[in-house]
């Protein structure tokens, strides 16, 4: 495979420093002996073992984990075969259906979180992590749906129309072929629509129950009474760990490969 | 017609009428689920804010459930108009300046080596599973007179004072370039990797240098990513009013900012609703034209 | 053939990531002390077993609600707000009861004509005896039935003496040219408008189309003097980028106690009084209620940190403030929260005034134009 010129490393490095310096602040700061974030006072790991005494975090992590990895992952699904259904069949409004289906993502956030939560006042629902998850798949669904059609764009039919010759009835032609094919798209959509579902706040703060307050809110509550360090302390560990399960599956991925 | 030709047209019937509900079966299979998602939860609180944008108050700010064109009547002063309009301003530059950052990102890690490619779009999401809030917050840590920038400037001697940076337009369009900056490589990247370098090859083989294989080639191939990526960056930044505030020092607003007024502040909720569907129409539109580009690039 | 080797890598990092997520969610949830179980159904209207669901704003420590726990013997179920127009959505919803709710002023006026809260019997709360009489009787309750005050403050104005050597004894001084760039003003639009109305010498309150034109008007004539607006400005001031902080005396606290040399001016024009109180919303759960109410206005609970305690916060705890004397800060920053009695007589507390609020509103857009215009400039 081709490797990058030097220009183009210089150019990802470039991108990565921009997107990382805020981050490296952060990081630095969760080390600063001091509750403001101006000048430096001193390496200290209290704001961690503040951090890990706290079990109102973990069980805002734990939230978050379940709320978006189920969102995400309905999504994921969801997405791809709407997108599948669009690639393949062709019939009257398909454009005006394809538009209407973006629509969820574009609508302010806040607005979203009000009137699901009049939805759920008259069906009677009560809220809790389900109405949040939701919630979530409603905007994160069509994020995936897009994504996955911009991949299929260009696809090669004859490959399903060999499927279907040599016997496979729909759904089969679905899993078995599209699917696969599909799923680097499939994950790259589903990493856009994690991020959509982790960093939301305004629909979630409507929408979720009392103890189903999930990392972001958590920061949001926090951050308008001033910044604490914990908040850095916590985010570095959100992002190690993120980093920690790509290298995971990059290692696994490259031992895969070389066997 | 003889009858066994009868009977043939009527087989050909049936068969056709068995195929179009196979046809239709097919498609409620796999587009059924979304839409059906979408009618229930999505459709619903569609028809409440338009309306809600079609009521009135009450003096503690409730919605009375009356007609009215309150909503809408506030829209129409000059003012309103304004923020709008500067609002869409705002977020073309900001898109324009995505693509032009994303862009090369995507094109890189599209021909990079499969092994490291999932990598390279991982690195890029992770700073966005912190807090944005976080993020901004650090900026505005960076961009401060005492911040690192300046702290730098002045210790190697090119600036004597320190640099206004923090509260200026530049910083709140870098802010929302910078919140937005992933929600465009990836469309851009998964539409570049499709890519067939077959196409490339021939191109270069064909005389073409670079720049032209870029204009003729590459770029047009790739406009489905970039609406793709359009979509997802200038519609969400009209409504970024928390990057705004805090890098603009709040002496900036956008149309984010009075739509989420009218639903705390104020409690004007008609208002606000009103506001919401004139955008949304406005981002209807933008998705549907994008959609046709996109449909056109493809032949 | 190499496709399919991509493809069955690619399946093995989806499940990798997959248990990847599943081991995180089992050690989190393996890490969880009490009854949290994760579990899909919502919450019931009453608390199962001795809960309690508390909606406030957003900050408190996680060590704080254990306290509280500890001293109340229920299990806290803590929303958080960041405005206070969320807390009135919240509390309206019939799809969450909350059982304690804290709130502010005019938005405690709009709950209790909309007829949205219980009745408390102040007299069932064991440490009510010890909160300040002037903290008592505001305009918006003077029956004291439907609040419990928990901690208050004024709108004042912070001076960094060490750059700023001009007098200020007014909001009014607040518009010297000398000041350009300097102030950091809170971003709130009722309080920044009527700030602008006592400048005019109309009320602080005022509901007259003209007058809240008329206090735009006066605000943006400060713009040149404001070099950003926020709410929680302290950093500003510690940081040097301004030199003047408009803000609560919670947040001037933070700056003062940094600072060398400060002024802390309440302002003569009469400060703006705004007060935290705690609310029990219809439907509660009432031995719930009081029993958090009574320990959250507490000696024990606020003082819990002994020299640490923020005090700062204008807590209306009488023995909070003996306590806050005996720590041994300065009278100087004692008077920032705890301000004398005749600070308390001149001041304004905000109060609802329906439809013109929407008045305000637009006004305040049409500043923020003005202000937007000038620095793109």
């Amino acid at each position: 495979m081709k490797k990058i010129s030097p220009l183009g490393m210089m150019y990802v490095l470039f991108f990565l420093t921009l997107l990382y310096m805020p981050i490296i602040i952060m990081v630095a700061y969760s080390f600063n002996n001091s509750e403001l974030d101006i000048g430096w006072s001193g390496f200290t790991l209290d704001w961690y073992a503040k951090l890990l005494e706290q079990s109102d975090i973990k069980r805002a992590a734990l939230n978050s984990l379940i709320v978006s990895g189920s969102s995400t992952g309905i999504s994921i699904l969801m997405g791809a075969f709407a997108a599948i259904g669009f690639h393949q069949f062709e019939f009257k409004g398909k454009n005006a259906l394809d538009s209407f289906f973006f629509v969820p993502t574009i609508v302010p956030a806040m607005l979203l979180g009000v009137s699901l939560l009049s939805l759920y006042e008259i069906m009677g629902i009560q809220l809790g992590k389900v109405t949040i998850i939701i919630a979530h798949v409603t905007f994160c669904a069509p994020v995936c749906f897009n994504t996955i059609r911009v991949a299929l764009n260009g696809f090669d039919k004859s490959i399903e129309e060999a499927a279907v010759d040599l016997g496979c009835n729909h759904l089969q032609t679905i899993t078995k072929v599209l699917l696969p094919n599909l799923v680097p798209a499939m994950l790259a959509s589903g990493l856009l629509a994690f991020t959509f579902s982790f960093q939301d706040v305004l629909t979630t703060f409507f929408v979720a129950g009392p103890k189903d307050e999930t990392i972001s809110m958590y920061i949001f509550g926090q951050m308008k009474s001033g910044m604490k360090p914990t908040l850095n302390a916590l985010s570095t560990l959100i992002i190690l760990f993120t980093v920690g399960i790509g290298s995971i599956v990059q290692v696994l991925e490259n031992r895969s490969a070389s066997q | 017609m003889n009858v066994e030709e009868i009977k043939g047209n009527q087989a050909e019937r049936r068969k056709e009428k068995k195929d179009q509900a196979g046809f239709w079966s097919s498609v409620l299979m796999t587009i059924g689920p979304m839409g059906l998602w979408t009618i229930l939860f999505f459709v619903f609180p569609f028809i409440y804010i338009i309306l809600v944008s079609f009521c009135t108050r009450d003096q503690f700010g409730n919605v009375v459930y009356e007609f009215s064109l309150a909503g809408y009547q506030m829209l129409t002063r000059q003012m309103y108009f304004t923020v709008i309009y500067q609002t869409i301003i705002r977020s073309a530059i900001v898109t324009f300046f995505v693509i032009l950052l994303a862009y090369p990102y995507a094109y890189l890690a599209s021909q990079a080596n499969k092994k490291i490619q999932s990598m390279m779009m991982i690195i890029i999401m992770v700073p966005f599973w912190t807090s944005s809030l976080l993020r901004v917050y650090a900026i505005m840590n960076i961009t401060s007179k005492n911040g690192m920038i300046n702290s730098l400037l002045m210790y190697a001697g090119i600036i004597k004072e320190p640099l206004q940076i923090l509260y200026t337009d530049a910083a709140v369009n870098f802010g929302m370039i910078y919140c937005a900056l992933p929600m465009m490589v990836m469309p851009l990247y998964t539409s570049l990797q499709k890519l067939d370098p077959s196409v490339l090859e021939a191109g270069r083989d064909l005389g073409a240098n670079s720049f032209e294989l870029f204009l003729k080639v590459i770029f047009p191939l790739s406009i489905p990513g970039i609406m793709g990526g359009v979509v997802l960056v200038f519609i969400p930044s009209m409504f970024n009013f928390f990057v705004v505030d805090a890098l603009g020092g709040g002496k900036l607003i956008i149309i984010g900012n009075v739509i989420s007024n009218q639903f705390s502040t104020t409690r004007n909720w008609p208002f606000g609703a009103a506001l919401s569907v004139v955008i949304m129409i406005l981002s209807t539109v933008i998705i549907y034209l994008n959609n046709r580009l996109s449909m056109k690039a493809e032949r | 053939m190499k496709k399919t080797r991509k493809v069955q890598s690619m399946k093995r990092k989806l499940g990798v990531l997959m248990s990847c997520f599943m081991v995180a969610a089992a050690a989190l949830s393996g890490c969880q002390s009490g009854s949290q179980s994760g579990s899909q159904t919502s919450e019931s209207k009453a608390p199962e077993k001795k809960e309690i669901n508390l909606l406030a704003w957003g900050g408190i420590s996680d060590e704080g609600i254990q306290k509280l726990e500890e001293l109340t013997g229920y299990k806290i179920n803590y929303t958080s707000f960041s405005t206070l127009e969320e807390m009135q959505s919240k509390c309206m919803s019939k799809s969450m009861q909350y059982d304690v709710a804290m709130s502010s002023d005019y938005i405690i006026e709009a709950l209790t004509a909309q007829n949205k809260l219980e009745e408390i019997d102040t007299t069932k709360l064991s440490n009510y005896g010890d909160i300040k009489k002037g903290y008592l009787s505001p305009s918006y309750d003077p029956d004291n039935k439907w609040s419990v005050p928990y901690s208050g403050g004024g709108i004042g104005i912070l001076v960094n003496r060490d750059v700023i050597k001009d007098k200020i004894t007014s909001y009014a001084d607040l518009w010297n040219p000398a000041f350009s760039d300097q102030i950091v003003f809170r971003d709130d639009t009722r309080i920044a408008l009527s700030i602008g109305n006592l400048v005019n010498g109309n009320d602080f309150n005022a509901s007259d189309k003209d007058q809240i034109k008329a206090a735009g008007e006066k605000i943006t004539e400060l713009l040149p003097n404001i070099h950003a607006f926020a709410n929680s400005g302290y950093k500003l001031l510690l940081n040097g980028e301004a030199n003047i902080l408009v803000t609560s005396s919670a947040d001037a606290y933070k700056a003062a106690k940094e600072l060398g040399n400060w002024e802390y001016i309440n302002p003569s024009e009469g400060t703006h009084m705004w007060m935290d109180s705690y609310v029990i919303p219809k439907g509660a759960n009432m031995d719930a209620a009081y029993a958090y109410i009574n320990a959250v206005i507490s000696n024990e609970y606020l003082t819990r940190k002994g020299d640490e305690t923020n005090w700062g916060y204008g807590y209306t705890n009488g023995k909070v403030e003996e306590k806050a004397l005996a720590s041994g800060i300065s009278q100087d920053l004692m008077n920032i929260s705890y301000p004398s009695d005749d600070v308390y007589a001149k001041a304004h507390y905000m109060s609802n005034i329906g439809d013109a609020a929407l008045n305000y509103d637009e006004v305040w857009t049409e500043v923020k134009l003005k202000a937007g215009t000038k620095i793109s400039q």
